[in-house]
């Protein structure tokens, strides 16, 4: 049925894909080279003067650096942890239900966040995190005095971690729940023979199961662990988080772009997307190792 | 990156649009509310004399008071006359001026049938010089200085455009913009020209780079920058509590409208003192602590010369942790929003339209907006300001530059003298002169969306002067007569207002702002300005970013009580030893 000449038709269809990426990625990877000049932005690139490392140099000396690197790590890390944890527990609950009707409901109810933009989850949270907001009344139930969620530096990275967990978790979960329904039925018979109850069953069949999905997850995360989410947190931060909210995005977006230090933006950028493909890298290796999973 | 970055513009493009569509409709900007523009050009030097004291120094010549113009003036250029000098002769070929403008979300306050693109100020200006104006984009206000970076970055800028002084400064670097030194002095009309002298020169300075004037300087009106307190006189009275003339006052005045119903819904929702993410601001900021800090002798943000004669840094100064102190304490108290520190204007300015709070700190201008908005909805609102007295019993006050922003003409522009003679038929919309229709009953209200370049070179104490002047025309001590169509139209509205307070808005706003704010201010008041040197070098310092945000952090986090008032000295410290010590230096030099 297929003829050799309908390759030709299926490689045309990775064209527009490819364009895209070619325009948006690659090229502009050419005009990073502004991070070794000090670019001027009516002189060009070709006019702007080279400084070498001058730029490097300056983000290893002011501490905003160090910072934005530590909170990226720290908020990427915790959430790719919190949201795969939340996200398997979940599966392996939801995949217990009997009743399939109550199963398919709760599952479209808890992914439908996924599909929200943070634009209006932002503005959604703003008012139930207020003074006054649903949780500081709900916290008022008990005589907990009310939390100032965005903006107390110390709570803020844990509103960002909580409300990317709650947003993204039902759909993260669909993968497990895929890998659930692979699980021989036999095996769970089996336990039953063996006098399992459902927890130990859990235990001992699903989360074994499921075991290279959860490490493939885990290991392509790595690759975005300085991807602390851009949307999520320029639309909820504010000067007085900036210690411990501040990522790499918000950063380069504020430096670069704000206040026009489009070379040292374009460095941390630069630096960001080196430490990136090293990641990348590692993890690659990883979900080969661990997962068998390749991509080439 | 560039795509990085382009994305992450792209992303907050759609998300100010969002907002701007979620939005209550916006209210205009009123007349002088200074640019958004995040960094701040204060110039000039330290404790001027008492501001607006002057009738010999800042009360121009009859000639060029662009709100007076007197019978010497019109009889020395006849009506047609004017049109055949430099400043204002038409081109005998149509000129083509492309322009780029902010400001897209205030279109829907113009009249029915009217545009950015296509008004009767803007067509009166087209006809007056024979030039065509057009407008390459146009977007709202926040996005401005972002797109406009862009658009250098691609080298497609327009003929004409408005900029700040990093970008005025890089521009010239590259040979991207007109030297304006020749036309400034024989095209600048004679209003525009006096206020340049009634700076000193400090704003032509402003704009010189290795002796050429690269930019035409905007002249700010310096009643901007003190920031007063306006509080609502029927909850006072209401409440039995005395005008306020101390820190001490107005916090008593809060705690008694949190505590005691100021307006009798017999629920406790109401605010004390409202803020923003923004607690000091300079040149001039809505909700801000400024007054606070410069009662206690602090001047955050400020370079200026300490009584050694050496530089110094206000924000680094002891008298800074003594105001902070304060304010923490006043937040431990309840006193200020709890939750200021992650507001913004907007959000906090519902607090003031809602009826729910009574104080706001703020410029003269602020009856125009949000304060109208409060009496609207509650006719009752019956804002008053008052000063804040430092502890010395004096008024002295944290100022701006003259200038914090340029218009600049494209190199190779065929005709850069065109921006200021656009410039000059601008200013006479303003006031009125040279036989300029006013056709806009609020234009104080929409000028900046009328204008095709939205940018004012005022008398720098023109607010004082006409507040001096509608109280002597109230007093029958001047012939209302003899003022300018503008004037006119505010003389009639403040005494509609007198007759009939808060009935109609709009007149309440200009009494409130033209005569009772600006009477205040009227009265005279110490100066601290950053040094015009020091205004040079540190927006340019590499470490200035960096040293600025370590600062916004400090003074929240200590307000907020997230750090403890000694942690001011750790952040002193700090502040020095990454970068700060060095900037001093070089300003020293």
């Amino acid at each position: 049925m297929f003829k050799k000449s309908d390759s030709a038709w299926y490689t045309l269809m990775v064209l527009p894909g490819f364009i895209l990426l070619v325009a948006f990625t690659f090229v502009p990877l050419v005009y990073s080279v502004i991070a070794f000049q000090k670019f001027n932005p009516a002189l060009g690139i070709q006019g702007s003067p080279w400084v070498g490392l001058d730029n490097f140099a300056m983000l290893f000396r002011i501490p905003d650096a160090r910072v934005v690197f530590t909170n990226t790590l720290f908020i990427a890390s915790m959430k790719i942890i919190l949201l795969e944890v939340v996200a398997i527990i979940f599966a392996l609950l939801l995949n217990d239900l009997r009743f399939i009707p109550l199963k398919k409901a709760v599952q479209t109810m808890v992914y439908l966040t996924h599909f929200l933009s943070w634009v209006i989850l932002a503005g959604i949270l703003r008012s139930i995190l207020a003074r006054g907001g649903l949780v500081n009344d709900f916290l008022a139930i008990f005589s907990i005095k009310p939390i100032y969620f965005l903006g107390n530096p110390d709570v803020f990275p844990w509103v960002l971690i909580g409300s990317e967990v709650w947003k993204e978790f039902g759909f993260e979960a669909i993968v497990y729940l895929a890998a659930l329904t692979a699980i021989n039925p036999n095996l769970y018979e089996a336990a039953e023979m063996d006098g399992a109850g459902r927890f130990q069953k859990m235990w001992y069949v699903s989360i074994p199961g499921i075991a290279p999905t959860i490490v493939l997850m885990i290991s392509l995360g790595i690759g975005s662990v300085l991807n602390a989410g851009f949307d999520q947190i320029f639309n909820l931060y504010s000067p007085i988080v900036y210690t411990t909210g501040d990522i790499i995005d918000t950063y380069v977006y504020r430096v670069g772009l704000t206040q026009g230090l489009y070379s040292l933006g374009t460095a941390v950028g630069l630096l960001k997307t080196v430490v990136s493909l090293i990641l990348i890298g590692i993890s690659y290796l990883a979900a080969n190792k661990l997962a068998n999973y390749r991509i080439f | 990156m560039l795509q990085k970055k382009i994305f992450h513009f792209l992303a907050v493009m759609v998300i100010i649009a969002l907002l701007a569509a979620c939005a209550p409709a916006a209210t205009p900007a009123p007349t002088t509310e200074p640019t958004k523009a995040p960094v701040v050009e204060p110039t000039a030097t330290t404790k001027a004399a008492a501001a607006a004291q002057p009738t010999a120094t800042t009360q121009p010549t009859a000639t060029t008071a662009p709100a007076e113009p007197t019978a010497t003036q019109e009889a020395a250029a006849p009506a047609a006359s004017w049109k055949d000098t430099d400043p204002y002769k038409p081109y005998s070929e149509r000129l083509s001026m492309v322009l780029v403008k902010g400001g897209q979300e205030n279109a829907g306050v113009l009249p029915e049938g009217e545009t950015i693109e296509d008004n009767r100020d803007l067509k009166y200006i087209e006809d007056t010089l024979n030039i065509d104006i057009t407008f390459s984009w146009i977007v709202p206000s926040d996005s401005y200085a972002d797109k406009l970076n862009l658009a250098i970055t691609t080298g497609d800028i327009p003929d004409v455009m408005i900029v700040d002084s990093k970008q005025l400064e890089q521009l010239a670097a590259a040979g991207a913009i007109e030297d304006m030194t020749p036309y400034i002095q024989q095209y600048a009309n004679k209003d525009i020209l006096e206020n340049y002298n009634q700076t000193k020169g400090v704003a032509l300075d402003a704009a010189t780079i290795d002796g050429k004037i690269m930019g035409i300087p905007n002249v700010q009106p310096q009643a901007d920058a003190p920031i007063m307190v306006f509080i609502r006189q029927d909850w006072l009275t209401k409440l039995g509590l005395p005008a306020p003339k101390t820190v001490d006052d107005v916090e008593a005045i809060a705690k008694a409208f949190i505590e005691q119903d100021p307006d009798g819904n017999g629920e406790k929702d109401t605010y004390g003192i409202t803020g923003t993410m923004n607690p000091v601001q300079v040149p001039s900021n809505l909700h801000g602590f400024d007054a606070i800090f410069n009662a206690y002798g602090a001047f955050p943000g400020l370079f200026y010369r300490g009584a050694d004669g050496k530089m110094i840094y206000g924000t680094v100064q002891p008298a800074t942790k003594d105001a902070l102190a304060r304010l923490a304490q006043m937040y431990t108290d309840g006193i200020i929003d709890p939750e200021f520190a992650t507001k913004d204007t907007a959000k906090s300015n519902e607090i003031i339209a809602g009826g729910k709070g009574g104080i706001m700190f703020g410029p003269w201008w602020i009856p125009w907006w949000p304060l109208n908005d409060s009496v609207t909805n509650d006719p009752n609102a019956d804002w008053q300001p008052f000063l804040v007295q430092d502890m010395n019993g004096k008024y002295t006050f944290s100022m701006g530059g003259y200038t914090n922003s340029y218009v600049v003409v494209k190199k190779g522009y065929p005709h850069p003298e065109a921006a200021l003679k656009v410039l000059n038929v601008q200013n006479d919309l303003s006031y009125g002169l040279n036989d300029a229709p006013q056709y806009y009953a609020d234009f104080n209200s929409i000028w900046n969306t009328l204008f095709p370049i939205p940018f004012l070179i005022e008398q720098p104490y023109v607010v004082e002067r006409m507040a001096r002047e509608y109280q002597e025309a109230l007093d029958s001590k001047r012939d209302p007569a003899t003022f300018s169509e503008a004037m006119k139209i505010e003389f009639g509205q403040i005494q509609t207002d007198i007759a009939a307070p808060r009935q109609d808005v709009a007149s309440w706003s200009v009494r409130m702002a033209r005569l009772a704010a600006a009477s205040l201010l009227a009265q005279g008041y110490d100066e601290v300005r950053t040094d015009p040197a020091a205004a040079r070098i540190y927006p340019v310092d590499e470490n200035w970013p960096s040293l600025k945000k370590m600062e916004d952090e400090a003074i929240l986090q200590i307000i907020t009580g997230a750090k403890p008032v000694d942690y001011f000295d750790d952040f002193v410290k700090q502040w020095y030893d990454a970068g700060g010590a060095a900037l001093l230096d070089k300003m020293n030099k």
